[in-house]
């Protein structure tokens, strides 16, 4: 399992431009069998005894479901780990791309809008929307002045019309 | 029946508010659906927010609306740049393009739209006489009946949205544990709510569906935008009958038009295949059966017609075992499901006698939506031939908005947000690795059903799992599901199924 990881880490630090890394077919699937793994053992072991309570009910109890569906996911998980080594040998398998440069375009985007969520009662629709619109735009490549002002600008006006004066619903 | 159906009619007819969201329903679908990257699925899944303030006929048949119009505007885009709007346009890239290319996109776009409406036409009446039928025969069902078929479906869903079986159940399985998160549905105790207020009363469908099929697919896209965009280099139409169709034309194509309808509706009646693999399938099958196979690929109207045919064909059908049997067959119908569910309706055997007029309405709503499609295709080609070569700068940001705004105004809530978040992290992360967030999405939709009826059956039995095989109707849906992964299993080998 520690040879699955410590290839897979390998990767990663190879990959140039830092926020990337690419795997082979048979290199995902041995991590996410064995990720799912450690899960499935986590929810039978710890998850479902902390967060539900064993009560007696007529039938079989609130556990049943979810112990029988952690059992399910092992057993999936340990097919996904086998499925994967048999294919480690594989020539032409799949390879799995996160390229620095795509990767980091989706990073900043969601911490971007994670932002947008923290400002989001803070300063006000409106405010927030314009300026997250404005940034994700510039973000990806769009330089001219009179696309960008009017639709950073135009389309939050016309969602916060259509959301508080037609369905009548408050935004902040 | 009939009765009920004009009723149907005239309550969208003569209600211009019904006629007006059937109209944005089918505008929206086309928009959406034309630009690529953003498919159907992601425009009715953005739609389901706006319906919590709308009556049931009028959520429904926007919804329909959407789903119709953008299941063809994905035809748009494949015609005109190459790149199909939606998966299920995939197959139409193949001849469309290269009539486009011939100065000839505005005949392959009317061949889409008449071959699109022929399909649609032809599976909404197999679904008016072959769902109430089918539902009359599910009232019969009892919970060990009702858990063999979960079974059915969660396992086909599984086994054939995903890129591999494993992958499949994998989502099917995480999708049922998420709709556990919540109090119990017997005990009424809490499970995997973590002491948070958000999550006792369950993960709300639409933050999981925004987040996990709409918004990730949105962070998958702007990869492409790190890579560059597309542009549209067409060359104007040679002589005004490159833009027309004759109906002769539409004549010529009419018994591949209607062996696709036939497949379209065959497929889309099936849980867990849809729009794309019959796309696939009528445009094989087509090819085979052509007195021209060899033009096929080269910029073959018939190319383009089996397969818009057999994608269109798919949005009445995959309401059969929805509103039959209240089993979703894709994501579409999960999606459809929450519809019916934010309305404090059930869709299965049960509604066709609580809500008659709903059915009746959508039903009405779909067959008035490929009207719609024509007029509105026929009258504003040229402006979304124009919306189709938007720029992905623009596109991208502003569905990010309507992802944000549709959740946010679910219960004005931030915490939405977060959790819209945190699932479209992981559907990104799912269709970066194969993994379908679509079965997701339909293992949390049947979870609640799935338990309520499995731990109902074991009460009756007394904790006997032989309650399971003890009707015909439990072996016959045991006998299918078994057919089923074999079948899909051997096609998949063979490398036939494309989803």
């Amino acid at each position: 399992m520690l040879q699955v990881y410590k290839s897979m880490y390998v990767k990663i630090a190879h990959c140039k431009g830092g926020m990337g890394m690419k795997f082979s077919e048979a290199t995902a699937e041995q991590v996410t069998g064995v990720s799912l793994g450690v899960f499935s053992l986590l929810l039978y072991f710890v998850l479902i005894p902390w967060q539900i309570a064993d009560v007696k009910v007529a039938g079989v109890t609130p556990r049943f479901l979810p112990e029988a569906l952690a059992i399910f996911m092992l057993i999936l998980s340990i097919c996904l780990f086998v499925n994967g080594y048999g294919k480690r040998t594989n020539v032409g398998q799949k390879y799995y791309s996160f390229a620095p440069k795509e990767t980091a375009l989706v990073v900043k985007s969601l911490l971007i809008l994670s932002g947008y969520i923290v400002l989001l009662e803070v300063l006000g629709y409106l405010l927030t929307t314009i300026a997250a619109l404005g940034l994700l735009m510039y973000m990806y490549g769009q330089r001219r002045i009179k696309i960008l002002i009017p639709v950073t600008i135009g389309l939050p006006v016309v969602i916060y019309l259509f959301f508080t004066k037609v369905l009548q619903i408050v935004l902040p | 029946m009939l009765d009920l159906m004009l009723n149907g009619f005239a309550t969208i007819l003569f209600s211009p508010t019904n006629l007006m969201y059937l109209f944005a329903g089918v505008t929206l679908g086309i928009l959406m659906g034309s630009i690529p990257g953003l498919t159907a699925t992601m425009a009715i899944a953005l739609i389901v927010p706006l319906t919590y303030y709308m009556e049931p006929v009028q959520s429904l048949i926007m919804l329909m609306g959407a789903f119709n119009g953008g299941t063809f505007g994905g035809s748009i885009s494949a015609i005109l740049i190459g790149t199909p709007g939606t998966p299920a346009a995939a197959a139409t890239v193949a001849d469309g393009f290269k009539l486009g290319l011939a100065g000839k996109a505005g005949k392959a776009i009317k061949m889409a739209l008449m071959a699109s409406i022929t399909g649609c036409l032809f599976s909404c009446i197999v679904l008016i006489l072959v769902a109430e039928p089918v539902a009359r025969y599910a009232l019969k069902f009892g919970p060990a009946e009702y858990t063999v078929l979960m079974v059915f479906s969660l396992t086909i869903n599984g086994s054939a949205a995903g890129k591999s079986i494993i992958k499949g159940l994998i989502g099917g399985s995480l999708g049922l544990l998420f709709g556990m998160v919540g109090l119990d549905p017997i005990a009424s105790i809490p499970r995997f709510t973590f002491d948070q207020p958000i999550l006792s009363s369950g993960i709300d469908l639409v933050v999981m569906l925004i987040g996990s099929l709409a918004f990730s697919e949105v962070l998958v896209q702007i990869e492409a935008v790190a890579k560059g965009k597309v542009k549209a280099h067409m060359p104007p139409p040679q002589s005004p009958d490159d833009e027309r169709l004759s109906f002769k034309e539409y004549w010529t194509n009419i018994r591949t038009i209607v062996r696709s309808a036939f497949i379209g509706c065959g497929i889309g009646a099936l849980p867990g295949l849809g729009p794309t693999l019959a796309a696939y399938v009528g445009y094989d099958i087509a090819k085979r059966n052509s007195k021209h196979p060899e033009e096929f690929g080269q910029g073959s109207l018939e190319g383009v017609a089996a397969a818009e045919t057999a994608n269109n064909a798919v949005c009445g059908a995959n309401l059969i075992p929805l509103l039959a049997l209240g089993v979703p067959g894709d994501t579409v119908a999960a999606i459809m499901i929450g519809a019916f569910m934010v309305q404090g309706l059930t869709p299965g055997p049960m509604i066709f006698r609580e809500a008659p007029e709903v059915v009746a309405g959508l039903y009405a709503g779909l067959i008035l939506s490929n009207l719609l499609l024509a007029v509105l295709v026929l009258a504003f080609y040229r402006v979304f031939t124009k919306v189709s070569q938007l720029e992905t700068t623009i596109i991208f940001p502003a569905v990010f908005m309507f992802c944000t705004i549709g959740v946010y105004a679910l219960n004005q809530n931030v915490s939405d947000l977060w959790l819209m978040m945190l699932f479209a992290v992981l559907g990104y992360i799912m269709v970066k690795l194969d993994y379908s967030p679509a079965t997701m999405m339909i293992g949390f939709i049947l979870s609640p059903l799935f338990e309520v009826n499995l731990r109902q059956a074991l009460i009756i039995s007394s904790n006997n799992p032989s309650i399971f095989f003890s009707t015909p109707i439990t072996w016959f849906f045991w006998v299918i599901t078994i057919y089923s992964i074999f079948t899909i299993t051997r096609s998949r080998r063979k490398g036939k199924l494309v989803v």
